[in-house]
């Protein structure tokens, strides 16, 4: 393990560090929507849960590398 | 031997050569932000929004003061008066204090632990983005029906269909419930990195005391949310879908409401103090060139603070009639809880004691955290005895009370965190004397501002009230109508906004200006100032072992570096000049 680790951090290039993701701001959006809806109609509401079902699944299924 | 760490100015250290973003697909310009995962690049987000909301929140502040500067004000209309002094309390709590300690949480503990990133990245940019589209979402109150009008607590049975018809209260309502998400993603996410990332060695009595902070911050989040989100969903219920859970003559109570709130509220009263009590935490001994003064008994004290914290809610309710055994009860944990406060306040003046203190910006925020927050701190506890309280409910002694917990304790500690972190965020320095002139103007326009509140309330004006007459005694000072205490407040709050416009214009010229910041700036005490300012994506490319406190100054202080005069600088402990072995004892292997 601690060989693992120091051969990992010799060659700092091969860092992994997570992707970028559209999904965290589509999923906030979606929540978002959710609530609006409370008020501005429950259209609203439907179309932020799918937005945040979405996200929700493709955050899951998103390549991390 | 105490730490193995990376050089700091090491040329042919592995951070140049690495590339700035490692693995990652190259978005850039704007989509970057918006799909950024990088716990610096969030805190950043953070920050920024966060003070952004501060400048919205200060504009209401002004001109809630411009309404009560004279009797018989009509600056604004009563409506507009509640709306205002409800937004204020809002978002300087919501959407400042809060998210402004979150962007410190974000930028700096993983730096402090030596962990690449947060446990979470793509959470944590969730965090941001919720928190975001809920401030957003309550502020849009204003372009639909106003802005909410019930106070930032929000008491039943004010809030309910009844008695606000309007949307005001329903965004107030699902706009904290968003920002509550937000917290708890941030909360979950920091629990997680503090307690699984450290750097090896990094032992939880060895962690910087903002780490600690942060820990216990989140600790508190995490138990506190649940309770207002449940008093939200039953106003939800009693506003939406007809329930009677607020409102009395239907069999519901009113007192639910504020026991809920309440047992949310006090707890976020530490959750606002406790992050800028980190950062004051590692200013001090920095600029005191001393470690930390009695380093367990604040993290103790720390931690003495997050469970007591939950037990002290009813002393906001005294008034409310909750019986003699109840009031004892509240009255007597309300003093307990300021035992581990003044613990904390004499370990910060012992670390000053004896050191070689340097009188920056930072260092004279953090002392006015520390005098400024004692006085709030003792308005506190006297409202511990349930007399005084009884005649204090509710006036503007209170609002002067918490102001001086709050801008003098949670603001100064932050804007003391702003200038000492400002070079590790931009690789640039904010400009002393600039500094100097935002720290006096504002401490001095804070007094002025607050201090004669405390006059107000107890010659009886209440808080919140939207004027006053000429002959309540508020006034009047050598027969001049206008002329009184609150003139004078209202003065203070505009020399308040002449340091923050200082700051804006420091903080402008620097960002402008080239990247002149060196590392560690200041002789830093922990991690972060090993990094690169701003540091790489990827933070370290060596993991650092930690085998001591205060771990980069072991490092810079060890026998080897000492002995090639590598660097000179030495610690002071107790007024006497120390080297390594010294230190070591203060800080066992």
């Amino acid at each position: 393990m601690a060989q693992e680790r120091n051969a990992y951090y010799a060659n700092p290039s091969s860092f992994h560090m997570p992707n970028p993701s559209f999904f965290p701001i589509i999923a906030a959006f979606g929540l978002t929507c959710l609530a609006a809806g409370m008020i501005f109609g429950y259209a609203l509401s439907v179309a932020g849960f799918i937005y945040l079902v979405v996200a929700i699944g493709g955050w899951a299924m998103e390549s991390t590398s | 031997m105490a730490v193995t760490l990376p050089r700091p100015h090491a040329p042919a250290a592995p951070v140049q050569a690495a590339p700035e973003y490692g693995a990652l697909p190259a978005y850039r310009g704007f989509i970057s932000w918006l799909t950024t995962v990088d716990h610096k690049r969030i805190g950043i987000l953070y920050g920024s929004t966060a003070f952004a909301f501060f400048l919205l929140g200060g504009l209401e502040a002004l001109m809630i003061r411009i309404q009560l500067a004279t009797p018989d004000g009509k600056f604004v209309s009563p409506d507009a008066f509640n709306q205002l002094f409800t937004m204020h309390g809002t978002t300087m709590i919501f959407l400042f204090v809060m998210p402004m300690s979150v962007a410190f949480f974000n930028y700096i503990v993983p730096l402090q632990i030596g962990a690449p990133d947060v446990a979470f990245p793509r959470l944590n940019a969730f965090s941001y983005w919720t928190f975001l589209f809920g401030a957003i979402f309550m502020n849009m109150s204003y372009f639909v029906d106003g802005m909410p009008d019930g106070g930032w607590f929000g008491y039943a049975p004010l809030t309910t269909i009844r008695f606000s018809p309007s949307h005001r209260i329903d965004f107030w309502m699902l706009g904290l419930q968003i920002l509550g998400v937000a917290s708890l993603a941030g909360a979950f996410n920091f629990l997680v990195t503090i307690i699984n990332m450290r750097a090896p060695g990094m032992s939880l009595m060895r962690m910087p005391v903002f780490t600690w902070n942060t820990l216990i911050t989140s600790f508190l989040l995490v138990f506190a949310f649940p309770a207002i989100t449940v008093a939200l969903i039953l106003l939800m219920f009693d506003r939406f879908f007809g329930t009677n859970f607020y409102y009395a003559p239907n069999g519901g109570d009113p007192l639910l409401w504020q026991h809920l709130f309440w047992i949310f509220g006090h707890p976020e009263v530490y959750i606002l103090i406790l992050p800028a009590m980190g950062m004051v935490s590692e200013i001090l001994p920095v600029f005191s060139k001393k470690p930390l003064f009695g380093y367990p008994f604040v993290v103790y004290a720390t931690v003495a603070i997050g469970f007591i914290g939950f037990g002290v809610w009813a002393h906001h309710m005294f008034t409310t009639g909750l019986g003699p055994i109840v009031n004892s009860f509240f009255a007597a944990s309300t003093m307990l809880i300021a035992v581990p406060t003044g613990v904390k306040i004499f370990n910060w003046m012992g670390t000053m004691y004896g050191g070689a203190i340097r009188f920056t910006t930072p260092m004279l925020f953090a002392i006015g955290f520390v005098s400024m927050f004692t006085i709030g701190g003792l308005t506190g506890v006297m409202h511990a005895i349930v007399p005084v309280d009884m005649q204090h409910q509710d006036s503007y002694f209170v609002v002067a009370h918490f102001h001086y917990v709050l801008f003098g304790g949670a603001f100064f500690g932050i804007m003391g965190g702003i200038f000492f972190w400002w070079s590790k965020f931009t690789g640039k320095l904010l400009s002393e004397k600039l500094g100097k002139w935002c720290f006096w103007l504002v401490f001095s326009g804070f007094n002025l501002t607050f201090g004669p509140m405390h006059f107000l309330g107890v010659d009886g004006m209440p808080r919140r009230i939207y004027t006053y007459g000429e002959n309540q005694g508020w006034s009047g000072w050598f027969g001049l109508h206008w002329l009184g205490w609150n003139m004078v407040v209202s003065i203070g709050a505009f020399i308040i906004m002449a340091g923050m416009l200082v700051f804006i214009y420091a903080a402008i010229r620097s960002l402008l200006g080239p990247k002149n910041a060196e590392n560690d700036p200041w002789d830093g005490a922990t991690l972060e100032w090993s990094l690169p300012s701003p540091p790489p994506v990827y933070n370290f490319a060596v993991p650092p072992v930690v085998r001591s406190r205060d771990a980069f100054w072991a490092w810079k202080r060890r026998p080897q570096a000492v002995e090639a005069g590598e660097n000179v600088a030495t610690l002071q402990v107790a007024g006497h000049t120390v080297g390594h072995a010294e230190f070591e004892e203060e800080h066992p292997s």
